[in-house]
């Protein structure tokens, strides 16, 4: 069976319980179905990929997105500048889309999973 | 193939007569080929929830959606309960007398219809709601899955989102 293209989009703020460890696991699990995984942070979804002092850091599980071949991931560029958010400043290199972007990316993908 | 091209023939023979006419008939008879018709086939739905019954209003919409689904002739492969919405697998919670009990009506949905319930085995170790198995594990003395929920691995959810014709999510 072909892979399907799967978007993840996390809109969500990390500090909410276990929401943000329970999607990046879902995230993993996707790629480890060998499926065409994306991931979009959108809105707080963006201070997912600052790094945090805490122990439970959701940030370096992102970092290690590459590592299990997930590598479309895209930050909205309107949110992380309405947060003061440098794109330098996220755990991995990521491609900022604008709204017509993300129109794009959602209309290319075959599932899209919100968190 | 136009039905008409006989009708240009003009046969020679006796033995030609008859052939054509059985070549009319045939062509008569025959299917015609026509370009597909855009029809509303039924589809495969598989169906996310995120949110918990007693937080979020998730679950409820997510059993309307799927009421309106087999209505309209279609089919749920699944419904996957994952974050704070494997809560409602969880049999030691109780509804107060006079307000919905929507764990309860998913239940009696899902057996009316032949549905699948799945509750993601990781999120209900959080919070709790274990089954038989996990139980029998962790050294809990008491299992909590209402039946006919099942628990199963985060891999199920991908699984029906791979294999459904639309997969939709309800978050908290």
């Amino acid at each position: 069976m072909t892979p399907r293209r799967i978007l993840f989009i996390v809109a969500h703020a990390p500090r909410r319980g276990a929401l943000a460890a329970e999607t990046l696991d879902e995230i993993l699990i996707g790629a480890a179905f060998e499926q065409k995984i994306s991931v979009l942070f959108t809105g707080d979804g963006v201070y997912q990929l600052l790094e945090h002092t805490d122990t439970d850091n959701i940030a370096r599980g992102y970092r290690a997105l590459p590592t299990y071949d997930v590598n479309d991931v895209y930050v909205d560029k309107k949110s992380a500048q309405q947060r003061g958010i440098s794109l330098d400043a996220l755990v991995l290199p990521v491609r900022p889309l604008s709204r017509h972007g993300i129109q794009t990316l959602v209309a290319d993908n075959d599932i899209v999973i919100p968190d | 193939m136009s039905r008409a091209w006989y009708r240009k023939c003009r046969p020679a023979t006796a033995a030609g007569v008859t052939l054509l006419a059985t070549l009319q008939i045939a062509a008569y008879h025959a299917p015609t080929i026509e370009p597909p018709l855009r029809t509303t086939s039924a589809m495969n739905f598989a169906i996310a929830i995120h949110g918990d019954a007693a937080t979020s209003d998730s679950p409820r919409t997510a059993l309307r959606f799927a009421r309106a689904v087999l209505a309209k002739g279609h089919r749920i492969h699944r419904v996957f309960f994952y974050h704070a919405a494997v809560n409602l697998a969880n049999s030691f919670v109780v509804q107060p007398q006079g307000e919905a009990d929507t764990a309860a009506d998913w239940a009696l949905f899902a057996i009316e219809y032949n549905v699948e319930l799945a509750v993601c085995v990781a999120a209900g170790l959080r919070r709790g709601v274990l089954g038989a198995q996990d139980a029998d594990r962790y050294e809990r003395v008491v299992t909590n899955v209402r039946a006919p929920f099942q628990v199963v691995g985060l891999g199920q959810m991908i699984d029906a989102a791979v294999e459904a014709d639309r997969f939709v999510t309800f978050c908290a």
